[in-house]
């Protein structure tokens, strides 16, 4: 496990997208908090009402998480696209286990996803002069990017090609939303899609060796 | 525990309606180099991922060290280096990275990492290749590469499809003493090759395999007699043509301006009669030797009896 992160995070790194992936939301969420205070400042109204700051923060907080959600499922697609989707990964397979692959890219993508929300709610909060830790969000962000993980190694386990990720967003993007906004249904196909993708994954893993 | 480190018996294996192995079935002695010949699409990469547990066979059994290959996937998994006939390499990782994370995959103690991918360096000769990024390194390289992979847990079987492919003619006598100084030291290799003069060289047995069918599976020498393959003759001469004897039954297998090829059995009088004969005809004979077939030849000549026999 400990060899296959060291991995991932040496692969992040040198090609340089685990950069984009951690600080990506948090660019996003800054660009826009500044555009906003810049044009307020501009213009000469709307930054002291404290009710359209509070609409911009909140609305910062949610494409924030939201990002953080497709960096994490995208980071992950990234960097194990070729090791599972490939014919090589029979080498990963003889070394470890199909299910320790799929974890290890799981926990590499949360990971980098979590970090990526945690500096996007900060970067929101700091925008918008908020001191306020948006924990249920974060909460429920968090699930939203282990759902988006596990979507995104079940995708790359079936094909390398980057379109493979297109119907999992199509899906992750509104269930996302509904899981950061608390809709049980949400939470109950994020829960079934944690529970049923990961297994299908490694199987598929352990069947690609095969091909 | 058997001396076979490989017993594959009546391995049969269908891809949709098309069967890839019938009936396969032979062993693979430990501390031996076997060699697995057959065409394209005979069944060898589908058999080799069968032995390294990448595959299930439809019918069959397959032990390894004396474990089913169905119920001891992991065990096995453990004691084996297989290296892939097609593989790609992390191109942003260094070798010496590379064999490092795989040394760990395998479990190998940190204490005892660098030690192990240092051998591993050593043995492939890929020192000098450590610490560049694997995004420049030719075919021949990565297959070295390959097989650094393959031994850095030290295996005690090693399963190579097509290991000497894109290996210049120094690098594959590099090989081969690799695959001796492995053999020495009592691994099991069992391995693909086009390159036949190489499996002759090395290896102590064979596994002749076509269309999924083993034609044969036993020692090199046990080939040859199989094939019975008669000598072939070779007569040059410096002036005048060489022809052929009058008074013996024989087959005239090749010829050029001053030479000439017969395929059978000549006793040593009738090898003088022959040179007295052309030489009374006004031709001198420099050479009368036999021509020991190369295994190609003798694979070729299998692969046409059972074609001929399946008609």
């Amino acid at each position: 496990m400990k060899a296959l992160l060291r991995y991932a995070i040496v692969k992040g790194i040198r090609e340089k997208h685990l950069i984009a992936v951690v600080f990506g939301p948090a660019i996003l969420i800054g660009t826009v908090g500044i555009g906003f205070i810049v044009r307020s400042l501009v213009t000469g109204h709307a930054f002291g009402d404290t009710t359209i700051v509070e609409k911009l923060g909140s609305a910062l907080i949610e494409v924030g998480a939201l990002s953080a959600v497709i960096a994490g499922g995208g980071g992950t697609f990234r960097v194990f696209r070729k090791e599972l989707a490939d014919r090589s990964v029979a080498s990963l397979v003889l070394a470890s286990r199909p299910s320790m692959i799929v974890l290890a890219a799981m926990i590499y993508g949360v990971a980098s996803g979590v970090i990526a929300l945690v500096l996007a709610l900060l970067t929101a909060g700091a925008v918008t002069f908020s001191s306020a830790f948006p924990l249920p969000m974060f909460l429920y962000g968090c699930f939203a990017i282990i759902v988006a993980t596990a979507a995104a190694i079940a995708a790359c386990s079936i094909s390398p090609d980057p379109a493979v990720l297109v119907p999992s967003l199509i899906i992750m993007l509104p269930l996302s939303v509904s899981i950061e906004m608390q809709k049980m249904p949400a939470l109950i196909a994020g829960a079934v899609i944690l529970f049923v993708l990961p297994p299908i994954a490694s199987f598929l893993v352990e069947r690609r060796c095969a091909a | 525990m058997t001396d076979q480190t490989i017993v594959a018996d009546g391995l049969l294996k269908r891809y949709g309606d098309v069967t890839a192995l019938r009936d396969v079935s032979f062993e693979v002695p430990r501390g031996t180099i076997t060699g697995f010949i057959g065409r394209n699409g005979a069944g060898k990469t589908t058999t080799l991922k069968i032995i390294s547990t990448l595959l299930k066979t439809d019918d069959g059994t397959c032990r390894v060290f004396d474990l089913d290959v169905r119920e001891k996937r992991l065990e096995i998994r453990r004691r084996i280096g297989f290296l892939p006939d097609v593989f790609e390499l992390p191109v942003v990782l260094t070798l010496r990275e590379y064999l490092s994370i795989f040394a760990d995959l395998y479990g190998v103690g940190n204490g005892e990492r660098a030690k192990r991918v240092s051998i591993a360096l050593q043995l492939t000769r890929t020192e000098a290749l450590a610490d560049r990024k694997m995004s420049a390194l030719s075919r021949g390289e990565q297959q070295r590469v390959g097989l650094a992979r393959a031994l850095i847990h030290s295996p005690d079987l090693l399963v190579l499809d097509e290991p000497a492919a894109g290996l210049d003619p120094h690098a594959r006598v590099e090989f081969k003493e690799l695959l001796r100084l492995l053999r020495e030291r009592g691994k099991t290799v069992f391995l693909s090759s086009h390159v036949l003069a190489d499996l002759e060289e090395i290896c102590d047995r064979l596994v002749v395999i076509r269309r999924g069918s083993v034609i044969f599976s036993g020692d090199v020498a046990g080939f040859r007699t199989q094939m019975r393959s008669a000598t072939r003759w070779r007569m040059v001469t410096i002036e005048g043509q060489a022809t052929l004897p009058g008074n013996m039954r024989t087959d005239v297998v090749a010829s050029g301006p001053n030479w000439i090829e017969l395929e059978g059995e000549m006793t040593p009088l009738e090898r003088g009669r022959w040179v007295s004969e052309v030489v009374s005809r006004g031709a001198s004979v420099c050479e009368l030797s036999p021509q020991r077939s190369t295994l190609e030849q003798e694979f070729a000549k299998a692969i046409e009896e059972e074609e001929d026999l399946n008609g």
